[in-house]
């Protein structure tokens, strides 16, 4: 690729990786003095951020040259765990890790080896090309109990209309707000999000803000009262756990009421009469002694979302972390379903990538389409979990991830011999992080792709190799639009990006891969665009054209969803269907319905005698993504401890004073908090951050991980019947106790 | 010349963005802010919420250098739910007479031109 060698130069690329961690494409300017970082600035025409950026972007320059950074390939001296590593080269990196490599997949097939993801940055895109060109299906989110962080949302979404939607807040335009196609929405739900800490999923929170500000309602489903709740027309304080019987009341009322769009209903729906008898069974007087929300508020917001127009919904983990949570994503589908709200302005815009340009490809189409002959369909057949659930076998891509914990205990339904992690902190983010540990730790040869040394490196790890972040690679970036090119504007000695150790390995691996260099494929898939990637870097990003199959609206109408051309969607009936034929097909129940938490005072009431909070996991901090930046210091200072909130008539009737060192415990397991007296909670909740370690601590006591790691408390086993959702994150039971003493040792404040 | 950093804290989500940006632009120290998020308690529809305004502390010296190079200060350029504005006194008045929950916060400088002489003797 070319590179520019101007000492001091302005680079435009954005921001999808390392460095903010997030899954935002937000368009920056880096500006670079004698070969050196010196400043991030957001580029206020980009239409995805509008030049503003978060917190963890504006401290990438502390992130970049932090002295702890990884800058050596390490290859393990002493035993997991003892932190012992000699300093090897990339050369003598590579060749190791080709040796090992081919020689288990000589002994034991390529499906032995596991290639593990994080959440979805652009590492997942590489692994898979790296996965396949060695020629194991085996590429999955690690950890993830049911593949519960948007995959069952997405399934969902393929099964019962075809297609991905998401809130239209005029991000398919380049005009932004001002385009005169684009209507704001009347109505905007958001459900089990918290737009002012986090952006979900290729989606910009900050722009339901920006409608909210121009008028737009807003009506919030969050079990806690946060910011934005209180800029809601209508605050929904669920029980955690139960959204799934909310959206099915609020379809009851909506039905029932007569307030959908008949139109739409009639024309391009399937199975509304069976919906219709199935919400028969969730009036609000039950719906509302379920979730504990008031039965007039049911009402109040089934009839504000069904009666504005356009109306859209944005939905959190928390859906697909609910029980049952492919259930729980088809019910809220079928809410904006109903209302008509699909593919119109200001409604739920039909969401393709960009010109269908995949570096992150998010359907088996896709992958067939650009790594189709990469890999044989014998050993795509070995891909784990599509025995048991045929939504992963037809409309997924990965491995299921609970089976593959099933698999590295008990050799079923082969041995799995070598994982390769990147970007993922397993041991302080998977449900039941001791099981893993365990389980990963029978594995023989397991390489951790990393800018940090962590306590999953340290523990597991028999080669680390250092990745570079967002300001140190070259890429495209496709989710969901605009299509843009990433380019490198430093480079940090020793450091590389995924990009370029996956291509090489994959080059290693596969002597036929039909792409000579990254840039060779780079422009393979920037065909559909017309465009190739120097092209690309000079326009910084583009949008398809109006009308492209790839752009909104009305699709349906139009004949531009299905392969043969006719109007519809791509469904077997061509309908939305609210009756799923997929489901029907496998013997799964065709309608959703509720499931109460496996945890939870109505499930296990003895239990709830034990342990009488509910525990909601996983709140978000704008200054954290999931386990990182606890060692980039002008964030942690902003967030130094972990904290539990806690009512504070909750924390007074137990004793506990504000900012007390507390224990937090159930049947699997405890750990450490500072209790944060908190008005926001229901008194029989508390809610707290995840993804906890303590990168001041020692590596050898793995960063006092078990001190502080919360998914302790966490079963795993608890996916949904379909394999897809489900996880008790955010509705576990747990005991709150003071602790005799805080921890040792934990980074303090500097300043007020 | 009078500026006023204008807030509309109806609108801060306490998103910490300014001042990250006040820090990297500046380049200032751990213990060093140019603006703090405060945040407070305050009774809302639905219960007891917070609520954040930024202030600028000592160490602000409204970004001189790029509002000399027509750029908007690093905190207001980013500012995540564009809660912030910046501009001649007067009409940051105008825009917090015609809203609730808004701030101003002022003072007085060299004009542009006053500032490139300044600068550049």
């Amino acid at each position: 690729m070319k590179k520019t060698d101007e000492p001091d130069r302005r680079v435009h690329t954005v921001t999808w990786s390392a460095g903010p961690g997030c899954h935002g494409g937000c368009g920056v300017f880096v500006d670079v003095k004698d070969g050196k970082f010196v400043k991030i600035e957001g580029d206020p025409n980009h239409p995805y951020n509008s030049g503003r950026l978060c917190p963890r972007a504006l401290a990438i320059k502390d992130y970049i040259y932090h002295p702890d950074r990884l800058q050596n390939p390490l290859k393990r001296t002493g035993k997991r765990g003892e932190n012992k590593w000699e300093k090897i080269s990339w050369d003598e990196a590579y060749d190791l890790i080709e040796g090992r490599m081919k020689d288990m997949r000589e002994k034991h097939g390529a499906e032995s080896m596991l290639f593990i993801q994080g959440t979805g940055r652009n590492v997942g895109g590489w692994l898979l090309l790296l996965g396949y060109s060695y020629g194991s299906p085996n590429w999955l989110q690690g950890g993830l109990t049911g593949n519960s962080c948007f995959h069952p949302r997405l399934v969902c979404m393929r099964m019962t209309q075809g297609d991905y939607t998401v809130p239209d807040c005029s991000q398919f335009s380049q005009d932004r707000y001002e385009d005169p196609e684009f209507v704001f929405p009347e109505c905007c739900m958001i459900w089990g999000q918290n737009p002012a800490k986090t952006c979900n999923d290729g989606f910009n929170a900050n722009w339901i803000i920006d409608m909210m500000k121009r008028g737009t309602k807003a009506v919030v489903v969050d079990p806690v009262y946060t910011w934005i709740a209180s800029k809601a027309t209508i605050w929904l304080q669920l029980r955690p756990g139960t959204d799934g019987a909310l959206a099915l009341g609020l379809l009851n009322v909506i039905i029932n009421e007569g307030i959908y769009d008949k139109e739409f209903v009639e024309k391009w729906t399937y199975g509304f009469d069976k919906l219709t008898e199935r919400v028969q069974e969730y009036p609000p007087e039950k719906v509302s002694q379920i979730t504990w929300v008031p039965k007039e508020k049911i009402i109040e917001a089934a009839r504000l979302f069904a009666t504005s127009k356009p109306a859209s919904i944005q939905w959190g983990v928390p859906v697909d972390l609910a029980p049952e949570g492919a259930l729980v994503a088809n019910s809220i589908i079928h809410l904006w379903t109903i209302t008509g709200n699909i593919d119109i302005p200001g409604g739920m815009a039909i969401a393709r990538m960009a010109y269908d340009v995949p570096p992150y490809p998010m359907s088996q189409e896709a992958i067939a389409e650009y790594y189709g002959d990469v890999m044989t369909p014998e050993q795509m057949a070995k891909r784990i979990g599509i025995d048991e659930y045929p939504v992963a076998k037809e409309f997924h891509w990965r491995a299921q991830a609970d089976m593959i914990l099933e698999a590295l205990l008990t050799d079923k339904p082969y041995p799995l011999k070598g994982a390769w992690i990147a970007g993922n902190n397993m041991l302080a983010s998977s449900a039941n992080p001791r099981k893993y540990y365990e389980a990963l730790n029978r594995l023989d040869f397991i390489v951790v792709v990393d800018l940090f040394m962590n306590p999953t490196a340290v523990a597991l790890a028999d080669v680390v190799l250092p990745a570079a972040t967002m300001a140190e690679r070259d890429g495209i970036r496709a989710w969901w639009t605009p299509l843009n090119a990433m380019e490198s504007a430093v480079e940090v000695a020793g450091c590389k990006p995924d990009e370029e150790i996956c291509f090489e390995l994959a080059r290693r691996l596969n002597p036929n891969l039909k792409w000579k260099s990254l840039e060779d494929l780079f422009n393979d898939f920037l065909r559909p665009s017309g465009l190739n990637y120097e092209q690309l870097k000079e326009k910084g990003w583009i949008f398809p054209p109006k009308g492209h199959p790839t752009q909104p609206y009305r699709r349906h109408e139009k004949g531009l969803l299905r392969k043969d051309g006719k109007p519809g969607f791509n469904t077997p009936t061509g309908k939305v269907e609210l009756y799923s034929t997929h489901f029907e097909r496998w013997g799964y129940d065709p309608l959703p319905y509720y499931e109460e938490p496996h945890m939870s005072p109505y499930s296990t009431p003895e239990l709830a005698k034990k342990y009488p909070l509910i525990l909601t996991t996983g709140r978000r901090s704008v200054l954290y993504f999931h386990s990182e930046h606890r060692n980039i210091k002008p964030l942690r200072e902003l967030e130094p401890d972990p904290v539990l909130e806690i009512h504070p008539d909750t924390a007074s009737s137990l004793g506990i004073e504000d900012g007390d060192w507390v224990w937090v415990e159930n049947a699997h397991g405890r750990c450490k908090r500072k209790a944060k007296y908190f008005h926001g909670v229901h008194p029989k909740v508390v809610q707290s951050s995840h993804g906890w370690w303590l990168p001041e601590k020692r590596a050898e006591d793995l960063f006092d991980l078990w001190e502080v790691n919360i998914n302790q408390l966490i079963p795993d086993g608890t996916q949904a019947k379909c394999g897809f959702g489900g996880g008790q994150y955010k509705s576990l039971l747990c005991k709150v106790y003071r602790a005799d003493e805080g921890i040792e040792g934990i980074y303090k404040k500097e300043t007020l | 010349m009078e500026y006023g950093l204008y807030i509309d804290y109806e609108w801060c989500s306490g998103c910490h963005s300014c001042e990250l940006a006040c820090k990297q632009e500046h380049g200032l120290k751990t213990d060093e802010w140019g603006i703090r998020v405060v945040e407070r308690l305050r009774k809302a529809k639905d219960g007891i919420v917070s609520e954040y305004i930024p202030i600028p502390t000592d160490l602000c010296n409204f970004c001189m250098t790029r509002v000399m190079e027509g750029k908007q200060p690093a905190c207001v350029h980013h500012c995540m739910t564009k809660c912030m504005a910046f501009g001649p006194i007067e009409e940051m008045a105008k825009l917090a007479a015609k809203k609730k929950k808004t701030v101003i916060w002022g003072r007085s400088y060299p004009s542009r031109s006053e500032l490139i002489s300044a600068t550049s003797a």
